[in-house]
């Protein structure tokens, strides 16, 4: 299916890639765009190899075959077969699906933890997360507890922050509702709207739960095992009556 | 080739006789092992245990005048209990590292209870135990063994053995009874070695508390790690490997030897991680 | 009898506080690669015979052959870390395996060089004693020793919480992945964990040297096992734990030779592990979630 991408300005341009572990293909042929302040979310059911594709964006796996390239503003990056801390350092921020906190550290410490590698002005990063607290209120609450003793929800706010405590450009979620009750949940995906739109960042959403991601999201790829199967704007997904019936359970 | 004749120019057929008598022996308590190690019971302990069954033997002996072939089945029985008893205190409640460290630690105890006891000689060691093992005996005792671990390999319980060791809550689903399938496992494997125990005793007719110590354990590890969990006739190679191999690497010179032996299980671990004789999925 | 015991006190607390060094050093490698390094105790080997051959050579300063030492342990570290460690790819049995043997190549390999004899040991200085109240006597070498040993544990609790690289290395400890994410090189720290341990290593075997005042190829073995011991009792990745374990193992050990004589030295440690592994098999401060399946 053709991508219109004349009028869009891609950050993110991942072109044909395919991850494998050992023999096994995890995804092949998987190619997709993300254009300037937008929200795309990648969807399909268990074990379509979605958040093998994210792993291969954020450098935690290489891809076997194909390019990524991303556009910081100033110089377009190639960024396939890099590893993931070299791309933290252009700008990606990745928040996993689980184990997203450093259970064994307080709440300060995580959000310290997200810039001291990434920044070298330490006023800045001191700057940086204290703003970030008072922006998510609740962990300023629990600046002193050890984030393993976190809600799920509370857990996920301080992923979500950390990403930003170095500005990133890009932002990676995999599946940011898993574990969350509705009402949580509601709170974090409206947090995710603010943040790009008061902050310009643009993410790339894997996601199973299909309804609050085409509410949130601009665009929408859907993989079927291994494979792109569908990409479009998101009301014409919710329209597809094909992908409705196979994926969106309706 | 002179070289090669000046190395073996020594070797005399008893020598060569007395080296496979050692390699048989060895090859026993090692094989004990391996019953525990199929059922992913890994124990770093193992000389203790030997070293249970050769006091064991040494008592009856010299204490209680036992002919060995009536102590040889009784220290095998001894064996199994003390088996149990691993397998009550460690194996039911530990896994992994922990049981290796357990096992370890286990067989470290009764080191330093054997060095604190008068009655068994202490440091000095238990002496005058008759010389009996030699290489007619394990002719006896070897090929039954053989007989039973192919059995057990080609039965339910083997079957079982390999389930519980690749996943014990997969396997528990499956039906299987993993807390008796372990004891299974500690009483089979203490038994044989029980057996290597009182043949050791019997061999070196002095036993001291030390050469029970970690670095006997991890020698029956290795011989098991390098013929790989598939068979036990990997064991029976691994073991080869281990005893015979320092005799072939080099000179005569015993440090040169343990030396160029280290060196050998390094690239060994890089070249063939899976064991000498092991399918790919066999860890 | 009261100044004998407060002397064995004191001997329990400096070899406590080696203990402790060793079992961080374990606990350095463990955290960062998720392995076991059994060429630890080997490594220590080393670096007390380092400080040996520095004096073999001619050079007769005291520290500059403990930095020699130390230096010396480090590059076997990093060379154990680059042979037998980093091509077996995570595979944890096969590397307990590999350093095994690299640990029996070392001692091997120093045997041959020195046949094996114990070898007397320099000490820093001439002790002197001084009298703290009435008979109870404390020796300036014994000050020295806990002082430094004791500092090197701070020393290395400061770097762990408070430095960019101390910071990366518990972040790896806890979640390599998520190390990546936040811009940790992972790899690096691997190697910079296996070479502080290694340091710690060649540390822990010179102040042992220079408390029992000779070293022999085979030292490792004994002090790596005790290493172990509080690694598993203490729980594994528990710095602090280490620390106290090693504290009050080393002080029972030697309350143990005053009751029933040296013996049973060895037999307050092991039992103590049994025990602890069967009452709280992941150690006293040890977490649940942390099994010994990956190790």
């Amino acid at each position: 299916m053709p991508i219109s991408v004349s009028d869009m300005q891609p950050i993110l341009t991942v072109d044909r890639i395919e991850v494998r572990y050992g023999k096994v293909v995890a995804a092949t042929d998987i190619s997709l765009v993300i254009g300037k302040g937008e929200i795309v979310t990648l969807l399909g059911p268990n074990g379509a190899g979605k958040t093998s594709v994210l792993k291969a964006i954020a450098g935690l796996v290489a891809p076997a075959d194909g390019r990524i390239a991303f556009d910081d503003g100033k110089t377009v990056h190639e960024l396939a077969g890099k590893p993931g801390h070299v791309l933290a350092k252009l700008g990606i921020a990745h928040v996993p699906a689980q184990n997203i906190v450093l259970p064994r550290m307080t709440v300060e410490e995580n959000l310290e933890v997200g810039g001291r590698f990434l920044m070298s002005d330490r006023a800045a990063l001191q700057r940086s997360v204290r703003s970030l607290m008072d922006r998510f209120p609740i962990l300023a609450e629990r600046r002193t507890q050890y984030a393993g003793l976190l809600s799920g929800g509370e857990q996920r706010q301080l992923a979500i922050a950390r990403a930003l405590v170095a500005k990133p450009r890009l932002m990676l979620l995999d599946e940011p509702s898993i574990g969350l009750a509705p009402k949580t949940l509601g709170e974090i995906f409206g947090l995710l709207k603010r943040i790009n739109r008061e902050d310009g960042i643009e993410m790339l959403l894997v996601e199973q739960n299909v309804v609050k991601a085409l509410e949130l999201a601009n665009r929408a790829y859907v993989m079927r095992v291994g494979a792109m199967d569908f990409s479009g704007p998101c009301e014409d997904l919710a329209r597809d009556e094909r992908l409705a019936n196979a994926y969106l359970g309706s | 080739m002179q070289g090669l004749t000046a190395h073996f120019g020594g070797i005399t057929w008893a020598f060569v006789l007395d080296l496979f008598t050692d390699y048989g022996l060895f090859l026993v308590s090692a094989l004990g092992l391996y019953v525990l190690m199929s059922a992913g019971q890994v124990s770093l302990g193992h000389a203790g245990m030997v070293g249970i069954a050769s006091y064991s033997a040494a008592v009856l002996a010299v204490k209680f005048h036992v002919p060995f072939w009536l102590s040889l089945p009784l220290t095998g029985c001894i064996g199994m209990v003390a088996g149990m008893v691993y397998c009550y205190l460690l194996g039911w409640r530990l896994s992994g590292f922990y049981l290796a460290i357990g096992t370890f630690a286990f067989g470290e105890m009764m080191i330093n209870i054997w060095l604190t006891s008068d009655y068994l000689g202490g440091a000095i060691g238990f002496s005058g135990i008759p010389l009996l093992a030699r290489w007619p005996v394990l002719l006896i005792v070897l090929p039954p063994i053989f007989y039973a671990l192919w059995r057990i390999e080609h039965s339910r319980i083997g079957l079982a053995f390999r389930a519980i060791r690749d996943n014990e809550t997969v396997a528990g689903s499956m039906g299987i009874n993993v807390a008796r399938t372990k004891l299974m496992a500690w009483m089979i494997g203490g038994f044989i070695t029980g057996l290597g125990g009182c043949l050791h005793a019997h061999r070196v007719t002095v036993i001291t508390p030390t050469e029970f110590g970690i670095y006997t354990s991890v020698t029956m590890l290795l011989a098991i790690l390098m013929g790989g969990l598939r068979t036990f006739w990997g064991t029976v190679l691994g073991a080869a490997v281990i005893y015979f191999g320092p005799w072939l690497t080099t000179t005569s010179e015993p440090r040169d030897r343990l030396m160029f032996y280290a060196a050998l299980i390094v690239i060994l671990m890089i070249l063939r991680p899976q064991g000498l004789l092991a399918s790919r999925a066999a860890r | 009898m009261a100044e004998y015991l407060f002397e064995q006190f004191l001997i329990g607390i400096s070899t406590g506080a080696i203990y402790a060094i060793v079992a961080i050093g374990y606990n350095l490698v463990f955290g960062v690669m998720n392995v076991l390094n059994l060429s630890h105790g080997a490594v220590m080997m080393v670096g007390s015979f380092g400080v040996l051959l520095l004096f073999y050579l001619g050079i007769d300063n005291f520290w500059l052959a403990v930095a020699f030492g130390i230096a010396l342990a480090l590059v076997t570290g990093l060379l154990v870390e680059r042979i037998a460690v980093r091509p077996l790819k995570g595979n944890w049995w096969n590397i307990k395996v590999a350093t095994l043997g690299a640990a029996m190549f070392l001692e091997n390999f120093v045997t041959r060089l020195t046949d094996g004899r114990p070898m007397p040991y320099p000490r820093p200085f001439k002790p002197v004693y001084y009298t703290i109240v009435g008979d109870f006597e404390v020796s300036n070498v014994q000050l020295f020793l806990i002082a430094c040993s004791l500092g090197l544990m701070v020393a290395m609790m400061l770097f762990l919480r408070h430095t960019t690289p101390g910071k990366a290395i518990r972040v790896v400890a806890q979640n390599p992945d998520l190390a990546q994410c936040v811009g940790v090189n992972v790899q690096q720290t691997m190697v910079l964990g296996f070479a502080l341990s290694a340091a710690l290593a060649g540390c822990a075997g010179i102040l042992n040297a220079v408390t029992f005042g000779s070293t022999y190829p085979f030292v490792g073995q004994f002090l790596g096992l005790k290493g172990l011991v509080i690694l598993i009792v203490a729980g594994i990745g528990n710095v602090r734990g280490c620390l106290i374990v090693a504290l009050v193992l080393g002080v029972l050990e030697s309350f143990s030779v005053v009751a029933g004589g040296s013996q049973y030295r060895d037999l307050v440690a092991y039992s103590a592990l049994v025990l602890t592994l069967l009452v709280r098999p992941h150690g006293l401060f040890g977490e649940e979630g942390r099994t010994g399946r990956e190790i």
